[in-house]
């Protein structure tokens, strides 16, 4: 029974912060409701909903902490875990769907009885790190091609009583997908370098957890990468073994630190990252606002520059190694060293957003993409330095980590739109070089400063968190 | 009760008279506010192979990465092949090789990938020698590092260290994941390696054997002090265990000034002493004589000595 408590407990222990902003998100729709001569209480319902489906979210950030296959020998620990399910299911879904039975009557709290299992079920599989939950965006982007007919023949069967029961078998079936990817049934996938980040999935604020399992086709492209950077690293080893020098020492060392930044890791990323900016144009359609959806497609390329804040901490063990082999002569050279080569990360971001613009401009309005280029050949480039440096010296703590990263994105998204809307109403000359001018000048101060205050921070060779030793 | 500290430098071996291939004093390293190292002062000869002991937690694996400069010191002074460990370091390092206790370095890295980036880097690289390892270790060359086990990432870090024909050689508990086997011919390896001019190791370990087998020099960590520095021929020699044993027992340990080690084991007294030292020899006697007890002496292996000082 204790175990069972620790378990239902361990989503709020994790995040607290993240409970505390539920429970004020729940009050403040039940706050809002009664404002007013009529009262909304579909107001107080709908932040529940979204309320509770943020706790949801939560349990699957809890559950992915503890998805190891050692906690599987704990005694009795699937036991515990279904009655810390059952406790929450009672929470937050029986007892929520119960008071809209008391208020509405039953048929709308079958509906939210199904809603809420599959809503709920979603949301543990977002969460836990499963590239599957992206599917929802791919049907409801589907759903606009459906033809009128179709629709017609589904609606008794999307109206009728039966419909909620679709729901729990999906949440069941989505619950089950859960559990195959928290404890896959074969070896855990090898860690990547903690610089690179191949994969849409593996991006994202302060996610730094280890490798989630791949597809065969994701493997395969990975393997095909691996191979590539192989080679790139012995041709760079064996050339700087010929003749050493400072430019080809970067270059081996951005070949050992940064695998995926090679033709082949580009279009990796690219394929998979592709398919993401292309759902989301189509999800917003020819009417969609260009230099908007082509700024979120600029942001898609540079999120993986926020691996190398990121990943540095994870990368410390191995640094030992690193420093012995470099032998350089003062600390401060190290890490110039490496600061220097982590503008290897450059040329990928700002080629991707290349293509991920254009894919953009040529799947919502073909005609423009010469000016989506020109924009983002004005600012792919000064967006991917203030970038990296921006994340360079992310800060430990997790939320001032995830409010620099807000505004970086937020940053690098409202740059792209502006840097476009100036280009489209004041043409190249009198948009486009103030522009250039703004967005260089910011981004050799951010870096200068960046990589200035990270030369200058002490050096640790230690892992994150680890203290003495033996 | 028992010393404090054992100062007796170990007679320089195959290196230059008087030379010192590291030498620590005062150092001091704290974490949180737990000292780990008090004061540390430490000298290992040219030449010689030097056998860490201590017990888990004693300060081993600290005090290295202090002497390499890995981790930052409170106070105190290294020197490494004969300059201060601190800036600038530069060509220095190649002289050195390091296998850490963990070796956790770049798992996503291929070994061959791996061995030829670092290969890449230094003068000296013996690839025979790699070759050679590679082979008897049974190390496939197209592994990924993050999928050997634990023993076989010991073996490629080993692999590693050595191919640079390193002067100062720094193994934290190197054969701790390795079979018997591998164990066994990673000394034979090591031993012809480092035994020639000028070359010196430093070797932390539990296994007690092993420093019997390659005739280490002994130095004991305790208390964040090196508290033991002598040749394993001098400690075989010279200490010994002394029981006193009286008819009545002993309820307490009589205090006898100058053992290493006393403690009360089934009523019998029982001390750890250097039979060099005949102050302390003498004093024995006299104990003996006094509390009417006879004394036996028994030789003590490395292992009895650990058990007893660590």
């Amino acid at each position: 029974m204790r175990a069972a408590l620790k378990l239902a407990l361990l989503p709020l222990r994790i995040a607290p912060w993240a409970a505390v902003a539920i429970a004020l998100l729940i009050g403040l729709g039940g706050v809002l409701s009664t404002i007013g001569d009529h009262p909304a209480p579909w107001i107080a319902l709908l932040f529940a909903a979204v309320g509770l489906w943020f706790l949801w979210l939560l349990a699957g950030v809890g559950l992915k902490g503890i998805a190891r296959k050692e906690t599987l020998l704990l005694p009795d620990f699937t036991r515990a875990l279904a009655l810390a399910g059952a406790a929450w299911g009672l929470l937050f879904w029986l007892a929520p769907c119960l008071i809209v039975a008391a208020l509405y009557g039953l048929r709308p709290a079958w509906t939210a009885l199904g809603g809420g299992a599959a809503g709920a079920a979603w949301a543990i599989l977002s969460s836990s790190g499963s590239r599957s939950s992206l599917w929802i965006w791919v049907l409801i982007i589907g759903a606009r091609f459906v033809p009128p007919m179709l629709w017609t023949a589904l609606e008794p069967a999307l109206t009728g009583a039966g419909l909620p029961l679709a729901g729990l078998l999906l949440a069941a079936l989505l619950l089950r997908l859960t559990w195959q990817r928290l404890f896959p049934a074969g070896d855990p996938p090898l860690p990547e370098s903690p610089l690179a980040a191949p994969d849409p999935m593996r991006r994202g604020v302060g996610n730094d957890t280890p490798s989630v399992a791949h597809s065969r086709l994701v493997r395969r492209l990975h393997d095909w990468s691996g191979e590539g950077a192989g080679t790139r690293l012995r041709r760079r080893a064996s050339r700087y073994h010929a003749a050493p020098s400072p430019a080809r020492e970067r270059s081996l060392l951005r070949a050992l630190l940064l695998p995926h930044e090679q033709p082949r890791g580009w279009l990796v990323r690219w394929l998979l990252f592709g398919i993401f900016v292309a759902v989301y144009a189509l999800a917003l359609g020819h009417g969609a606002q260009l230099g908007m959806v082509a700024g979120y497609a600029t942001f898609f390329a540079m999120t993986g520059l926020n691996t190398i804040g990121a990943g540095m901490p994870r990368l410390q063990p191995s640094l030992v190694e690193l420093y012995f082999t470099l032998a350089p002569p003062t600390r401060a050279d190290f890490k110039t060293a490496l600061v220097d080569s982590f503008l290897g990360v450059l040329p990928g971001a700002i080629l991707g957003a290349f293509v991920y613009t254009l894919l953009a401009a040529l799947l919502i309005d073909p005609t423009q993409w010469l000016r989506v280029l020109t924009t983002t050949a004005i600012l792919a480039p000064p967006l991917a330095l203030g970038t990296l440096a921006l994340y360079l010296n992310l800060p430990g703590n997790v939320i001032l980590r995830t409010v620099v990263t807000i505004i970086t994105v937020f940053g690098q998204m409202g740059a792209y739109w502006t840097g476009y809307v100036l280009l489209a109403r004041l043409g190249p000359l009198w948009g486009g070089v103030p522009t250039l001018v703004l967005t260089w000048g910011f981004a050799i101060g951010a870096w200068t400063t960046a990589r200035r205050l990270w030369i200058g921070n002490p050096l640790s060779f230690d892992p994150p968190r680890a203290k003495a030793g033996g | 009760m028992g010393r404090q500290q054992d100062a007796a430098p170990v007679a320089p071996g195959n290196g230059a008279a008087g030379t010192t291939a590291m030498s620590a004093c005062g150092l001091r390293k704290s974490f949180d506010g737990h000292a780990v190292l008090q004061d540390l002062d430490w000298v290992v000869p040219e030449g010689r192979v030097v056998g860490l002991l201590g017990r888990n937690g004693a300060g081993k694996t600290t005090l290295l990465r202090c002497v390499l400069g890995l981790s930052p010191l409170d106070a105190g002074r290294i020197e490494v092949l004969g300059e201060p460990m601190d800036e600038p370091r530069g060509q220095r390092l190649h002289r050195i090789g390091y296998v850490p206790q963990s070796f956790d370095l770049f798992p996503w890295m291929r070994i061959d990938a791996f061995l030829e980036f670092t290969a890449a880097f230094y003068r000296r690289w013996d690839a025979a020698l790699v070759e050679r390892l590679l082979g008897t270790w049974q190390l496939d060359r197209g592994k990924k590092i993050a999928a050997l086990s634990q023993g076989q990432r010991q073996m490629l870090a080993i692999v590693r260290a050595l191919a640079p024909d390193p002067d100062l050689l720094v193994l934290d508990e190197p054969v701790a994941s390795l079979d018997p086997i591998a164990r066994r011919d990673f000394l034979a390896t090591l031993l012809p390696l480092m035994r020639r001019p000028g070359k010196t190791v430093i070797f932390s370990t539990h296994i007690t054997t092993d420093l019997e087998r390659v005739d280490a020099d002994i130095a004991l960590l305790r208390g964040g002090r090196i508290v033991l520095t002598r040749a394993l021929a001098e400690i075989n020699a010279r200490f010994r265990r002394a029981v006193l044993i009286r008819a009545q027992g002993f309820a307490l340990v009589p205090p006898l000034a100058g053992a290493w080690a006393a403690r009360i084991h089934e009523s019998k007294a029982i001390y750890v002493i250097d039979e060099g030292d005949a102050a302390l020899r003498s004093a024995l006697d006299q104990l003996a004589a006094r509390e009417q007890a006879t004394v036996m002496l028994a030789p003590l292996d490395l292992e009895d000595l650990f058990v007893e000082l660590a």
